[in-house]
C-alpha cells in the first residue's frame, strides 16, 4: 500500500471519529474538514482554499410562485445560480484522485423546509447515508434521479419520519425533485474521494488534509457545468485556489 | 344498386347508445386535457404508489400541488374506464353488427392498456418510451371512442350513402390512410420530445410532412367531392385544425423551448399552450379517422376490389 493510501486510511478513520452527530443542514459541506490523525504522515498534509467568483451580471433570480399548495409558506427564490457580490455560491468542488478510505457512518441532513431543499447542493461520500426530513406541514415527494446509480422517488408526508439514502457510485449534481411542487429541486454529489466541499454564500471553499501531490481540482456547478484544474501542493502547503464561471 | 347493397342489411338506431358513445368521446377529451395537465405540470410522479394512491384505493388524498392534476386524471380516467365498460357491455348487448360489437370490446381492451401503461409509467419514473405510449394510446382510444360514435349515429345507421366511385391515384381513401400514418408518427416524435427522449427538431421537421400530406388529402377531398357533405365536412374541419395546430405547435415551441429552457418552474404560457396542442393533436387525429371512415363509406375506390364476395356483408353495414 503506498504512503498516500495508508493517509488516507488514517484520514478516513478520523473523520469517522469526530462526526458523531448529524450534520445539520445548511452548509452542504461535509460534516467538518477531514482531520489529520497522528498516525502517519500526518504533518505533510497541504490545504487548498479558495473562492469562487461569476463573472459578468447574474440574472435576478426568479421568484417562486408557491399558491399551488397553502401549506408552503413564505417567499422564495429559485436557487439555480446563486451569486452574492460576484461569488458563487454551490458549486461542489472535489479532488479527483484514487483514494482508498473508509466512508463516514454520520448522516447528512437534507431538509424540506418552507417547501425548498436546505441545503439546495449537498456533497457526501460514497454510501455515506443522506437523512431527508419533512418540516413542512405538507406532503413532499422526493424524486433522485442519477444516472449512476439506483433512482427513487417516495413520498414523504407532513411529520413522517426521516428517510435516509445511500449513493454507491460517485456521480456529480444528482437532481433530486418533489414533483408535487415543481420548483424544488437540488443537486447531491457523490465522492469517491474524502476531498471534497461545496462553496459557501461567499463562494469560498476549504479541503483540508491533502497528501502532498499532483491532482485535478474539478469545480461543478449544476447549470454552468465543470471545470478542471490541475494542481501540485507541497508538504504542509497551503495554496489558494480562486476561480471563475461565466456564463 | 349500389346503395342498396349497402342498405342490405337492417340495423335499428340506438339513440340512447349513440348519446352514451358521445358522452364517453367527450370525456375522453377532458381526459386527455387532465392527462396532458399532469405532463405540463411536471407532476407525473407527485403520487409515487399505483394502483393505489398514497397506499389506499379510495381515500382521497390532500388535492394540493402536482397531487390535484395526477390524482385528479386518476379518478378522470376511472370514470372513463367505467363508460368504456357500460359502453361494451351495451354495445355487445344491443348491436347487430358484430364487428361494432368487436370495436366496444376493442375499446375496453384500449383502455385497461392504458390503464396499466399510465401505472407502469409511474412505477418506473416515467421513462420516455412508456409516457410516449400512454400519450399515443391515449389519442388511439380517443379514436376508438369517437369512431364508435359515428358508427351508432343515426346518419350512419339510416341514411343511404351517397357513393362516388374513386378513380384517381393515389386513391383518396389512400390518402386518408396516410395522413393517419404521418399523425401518428407526429404523435410519437412529439411525445417522445415532450417526455425528453428525443430532441425537438423530428417533430418540427416532420410537422412540414404533416401539412403537405393533409392538404393534400383535404384539398382533393374537398375539390374533387364538394357535393359529398359526409366527406367534405371533416376534410374542412381537419385542414383547419391542422392549420389552428400548426400555429399551436409554434406558441408551444416559444413558450416550451425558447422561454422554458430555465424555466424555475411550470410556467402558466407553457402549461396552456402545451395542453392545448396536445387537445388539438388529439382532435386532429380523431378527424382524419373520421374522414377515412367516411371516405371508405362515400368514395370507395371500386366496389368490386373493396368487396370481393363474402366480405360484403360486413360492408353492407
Ligand atoms: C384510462 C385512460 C387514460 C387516458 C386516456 C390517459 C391519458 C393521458 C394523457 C393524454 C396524458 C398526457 C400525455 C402527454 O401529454 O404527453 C397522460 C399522462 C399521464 N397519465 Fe394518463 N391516461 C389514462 C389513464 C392513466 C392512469 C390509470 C394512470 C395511473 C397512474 C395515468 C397516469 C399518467 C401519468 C403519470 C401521466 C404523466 C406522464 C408524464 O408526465 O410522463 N394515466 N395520460
Ligand atoms: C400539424 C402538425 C402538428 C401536430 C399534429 C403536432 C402534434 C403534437 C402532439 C400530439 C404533441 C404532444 C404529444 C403528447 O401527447 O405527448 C406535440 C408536442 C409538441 N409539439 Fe407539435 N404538432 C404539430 C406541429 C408542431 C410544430 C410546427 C411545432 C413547432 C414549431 C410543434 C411543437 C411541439 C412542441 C414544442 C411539443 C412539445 C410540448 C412540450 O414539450 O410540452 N408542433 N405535438
Amino acid at each position: 500500500m503506498s504512503n498516500r493510501v495508508l493517509l488516507s486510511l488514517c484520514l478516513a478513520a478520523s473523520l469517522v471519529a469526530c462526526q458523531k452527530q448529524p450534520t445539520s443542514p445548511g452548509t452542504g459541506q461535509p460534516p467538518s474538514s477531514p482531520k489529520l490523525s497522528p498516525a502517519g504522515d500526518a504533518s505533510a498534509a497541504a490545504q487548498i482554499s479558495g473562492t469562487v467568483y461569476f463573472k459578468g451580471d447574474p440574472p435576478r433570480p426568479p421568484a417562486i410562485d408557491m399558491s399551488a399548495d397553502p401549506g408552503c409558506r413564505g417567499s422564495i427564490q429559485s436557487e439555480s445560480l446563486v451569486v452574492h457580490d460576484g461569488k458563487l455560491q454551490n458549486v461542489f468542488v472535489y479532488v479527483k484522485g484514487n483514494f482508498t478510505f473508509v466512508p463516514p457512518r454520520n448522516p447528512l441532513v437534507v431538509e424540506q423546509r418552507g417547501c425548498q431543499y436546505v441545503p439546495h447542493v449537498l456533497a457526501v461520500a460514497v454510501s455515506q447515508p443522506i437523512e431527508f426530513r419533512n418540516t413542512d406541514p405538507t406532503n413532499h415527494n422526493i424524486h433522485g434521479m442519477p444516472q449512476a446509480n439506483d433512482a427513487w422517488n417516495a413520498s414523504q408526508p407532513a411529520q413522517a419520519p426521516p428517510m435516509t439514502r445511500t449513493f454507491q457510485h460517485a456521480e456529480t449534481m444528482i437532481p433530486v425533485k418533489c414533483n408535487q411542487h415543481p420548483w424544488m429541486k437540488m443537486y447531491i454529489n457523490v465522492s469517491d474521494s474524502p476531498f471534497f466541499a461545496v462553496t459557501d454564500a461567499r463562494g469560498h471553499f476549504d479541503i483540508n488534509g491533502l497528501p502532498p501531490g499532483t491532482y485535478d481540482l474539478v469545480f461543478v456547478h449544476e447549470t454552468l457545468g465543470p471545470q478542471r484544474h490541475s494542481i501540485t501542493v507541497g508538504p504542509r502547503e497551503r495554496k489558494v485556489i480562486d476561480v471563475s464561471f461565466v456564463r | 344498386m349500389l346503395g342498396a347493397i349497402l342498405k342490405g342489411i337492417e340495423i335499428p338506431y340506438h339513440h340512447g347508445l349513440h348519446r352514451f358513445a358521445i358522452f364517453t368521446a367527450c370525456v375522453t377529451l377532458v381526459l386527455i386535457v387532465a392527462g396532458a395537465l399532469v405532463t405540463s405540470n411536471d407532476a407525473g410522479l407527485s403520487v409515487p404508489d399505483w394502483p393505489t394512491t398514497f397506499g389506499s384505493f379510495y381515500k382521497m388524498p390532500h388535492m394540493v400541488g402536482g397531487v390535484k392534476y395526477e390524482h385528479g386524471h386518476r379518478m378522470v380516467a376511472e370514470f372513463v374506464g367505467l363508460l368504456t365498460i357500460v359502453l361494451a357491455v351495451w354495445t355487445w348487448r344491443v348491436e347487430k353488427r358484430r364487428w361494432l360489437r368487436l370495436l366496444g370490446l376493442a375499446a375496453l381492451g384500449t383502455v385497461i392498456t392504458q390503464g396499466v401503461l399510465g401505472g407502469l409509467t409511474v412505477l418506473f419514473f416515467l421513462p420516455a418510451p412508456i409516457s410516449s405510449a400512454h400519450a399515443a394510446v391515449a389519442q388511439t382510444f380517443f379514436c376508438i371512442a369517437v369512431s364508435i360514435a359515428v358508427f351508432t349515429g343515426r346518419r350512419w345507421v339510416e341514411e343511404q350513402p351517397r357513393v362516388e366511385l374513386d378513380v384517381r391515384r393515389p386513391t383518396l381513401f389512400t390518402l386518408t390512410l396516410l395522413s393517419i400514418f404521418v399523425l401518428y408518427v407526429q404523435l410519437i416524435l412529439g411525445a417522445m420530445f415532450r417526455h425528453k427522449g428525443l430532441s425537438w427538431w423530428p417533430h418540427v421537421v416532420h410537422a412540414a410532412v404533416v401539412a403537405i400530406v393533409l392538404s393534400w388529402t383535404a384539398v382533393r377531398a374537398i375539390s374533387v367531392y364538394p357535393q359529398v357533405e359526409a366527406v367534405k365536412r371533416p376534410a374542412i374541419t381537419m385542414l383547419g385544425l391542422m392549420v389552428g395546430q400548426l400555429c399551436l405547435g409554434f406558441l408551444a415551441f416559444i413558450t416550451r423551448v425558447m422561454w422554458g429552457k430555465d424555466a424555475a418552474q411550470p410556467e402558466l404560457p407553457m402549461v396552456i399552450s402545451t395542453v392545448v396542442h396536445v387537445a388539438v393533436g388529439a382532435l386532429l387525429l380523431a378527424t382524419t379517422v373520421v374522414l377515412a371512415i367516411q371516405v371508405w363509406r362515400h368514395v370507395p375506390v371500386s366496389f368490386e376490389e373493396r368487396v370481393p364476395g363474402r366480405e360484403q356483408k360486413a360492408v353492407a353495414v
